[in-house]
């Protein structure tokens, strides 16, 4: 039996003409047909990935263990005792018991994979996107920094960084998945805007 | 923190093990109920009613922050998708689904048991809140699909079907489980609704202890009871209790139950009427119902079906 994990907007992804592919037991949208054009939408204007599968490590309590053993990841810390750890699809399987090991009884290592969904906003046009969003000021976070903040009504975790084009990762909670993408892709397409798979912001230098 | 936050007693809870308890407000109200299972010496998965659980995240950090306890607290509802495998063929489809030992000597009920169901990690919960042998099967929840396409598959040559809340409400009330919200109110205790059991008034302490041993609190007006109804008029919820023509309490759940051959309910009544067999009359405009008080479980009252 192999089973596949399916992020909970796969059938809207299947509307929009997703085309798939499996990594470490995920179902991800490689591109939406035409890879050429989303990586110009990307380069040129703003792009929306669904990034819900990316690993998801929280830790609670005492970071510094933890932190130092966290290795070559995404950290997004949204406060003095609260990180949360990103890593590329299945690495949270290696993730959590480094984490556990290296944090010792003073923090608490939680997989949170499944808890969130994930987006990732990239492109140019991203503050004129987020600006249709959230009223939460996205100069205020500077690259490689996390919050906590609102998008599109919803609490999220917000995580900004600068690749070759500027990118914004929001994490929702996974109950809230069809709301917030709808909300976001709309905002997204009113700024010129539309979804693009993992291989166009792969090719940006996304990890 | 468990040990405060319920009035029974979750410290002697053995490894694997789960224990339903209700949650209590400062007054001695029921907040909420739900199970909590040990799945770690330090670990506790707890479960809470569906449209309460911001509410009680709120509720359990706020007194976590309170009492400055050594806990981590983080709500996990979205993390995991469950489905509840219920009936008595319910065994045979779960061996169909693991290598595990889903006997009842390995799973017994009210265990809490780690293992791979079609393939995925799982922690399975026997627990039945429908009243029947039942695996309630929570795993990461984005292999959802995978999950209920893989028991529905098991499940063919047993003649599995999906049921929904609609038929979740009966098979509760034919054990007369309540439903927080719907047949309790905001002054009801546990006792009233005959869950007195679950208070251990020999702890220290627990939310809602002064509450429920102040002035007048064993001194019950109302008694949350079951009952049966003749003919098939199915008394709305809300529909009046009454004594000589004076409204005296009111029906919050009743339906039609096809194992119990009657109209079965759950109803507020004075608590000198909660004996067996007490009758009394229902009314709802113009239509009256002769009914029968029932202070056990319609069905299966002993809990061999779900034991077993």
């Amino acid at each position: 039996m192999n089973p596949t994990r399916r992020s909970p907007l796969s059938r809207m992804h299947a509307d929009l003409g997703a085309v798939l592919e499996h990594e470490a037991g995920w179902e991800l949208v490689a591109s939406y047909g035409d890879e050429a054009a989303e990586r110009a939408r990307v380069r040129d204007g703003i792009g929306l990935v669904d990034v819900t599968a990316r690993g998801k490590v929280d830790v609670r309590g005492s970071l510094d263990g933890a932190l130092s053993a966290a290795g070559d990841v995404l950290t997004a810390r949204i406060a003095e005792d609260w990180v949360l750890v990103l890593a590329e699809p299945g690495g949270e399987e290696v993730l959590v018991p480094k984490l556990e090991s290296a944090a010792g009884p003073n923090a608490m290592v939680t997989d949170v994979t499944h808890l969130f969904v994930g987006f990732a906003l990239a492109g140019p046009a991203l503050p004129d996107a987020l600006a249709r969003l959230t009223s939460w000021d996205p100069a205020s976070l500077a690259a490689g920094e996390a919050t906590g903040a609102p998008i599109a009504d919803v609490r999220a975790v917000v995580a900004r960084r600068d690749l070759e084009v500027p990118v914004l990762e929001a994490y929702v909670a996974a109950e809230l998945a069809r709301y917030a993408w709808e909300t976001v892709l709309d905002a997204v397409r009113r700024t010129g805007g539309g979804p693009v798979g993992w291989r166009a912001l792969r090719a940006e230098g996304w990890s | 923190m468990l040990e405060r936050l319920y009035p029974n007693r979750f410290a002697d809870l053995a490894l694997g093990r789960i224990r339903y308890g209700v949650m209590l407000n400062d007054e001695g109200v029921i907040l909420d109920d739900g199970t909590v299972a040990r799945i770690d010496e330090d670990e506790f998965f707890v479960t809470v009613t569906t449209g309460n659980t911001a509410a009680l995240e709120r509720w359990i950090t706020w007194w976590n922050a309170d009492w400055a306890l050594d806990v981590r607290v983080l709500n996990l509802t979205g993390a995991f998708g469950a489905v509840n495998l219920a009936g008595p063929a319910s065994r045979g489809v779960m061996r169909s689904l693991t290598d595990a030992d889903v006997s009842g000597e390995a799973v017994p009920y009210l265990s809490a048991t780690p293992m791979d169901v079609a393939g995925v990690p799982a922690l399975v919960l026997r627990i039945g809140f429908v009243g029947e042998l039942g695996y309630e099967i929570h795993f990461p929840s984005m292999y959802g699909e995978h999950v209920w396409d893989a028991v529905m598959a098991a499940g063919e040559r047993h003649g599995i079907r999906p049921f929904g809340l609609e038929a979740q409400r009966i098979l509760r009330l034919e054990k007369q489980h309540i439903l927080v919200g719907q047949d309790t109110d905001a002054e009801s205790d546990p006792f009233e609704v005959g869950l007195g059991w679950t208070v251990k008034a020999d702890k220290d302490d627990f939310l809602g202890k002064r509450g429920l041993e102040g002035p007048g609190a064993e001194a019950a007006g109302e008694r949350l009871v079951g009952f049966t109804c003749e003919g098939s008029w199915v008394p709305p919820e809300g529909s009046s209790v009454v004594h000589d023509g004076i409204w005296v309490g009111r029906v919050t759940s009743a339906r039609a139950s096809a194992a119990v051959g009657s109209i079965v309910g759950l109803a507020w009544v004075p608590s000198g009427w909660a004996n067996d067999g007490t009758p009394f009359e229902i009314q709802f405009g113009s239509h009256r119902s002769k009914a029968t008080v029932a202070m056990r479980p319609f069905y299966d009252p002993e809990g061999q079906r779900l034991r077993s």
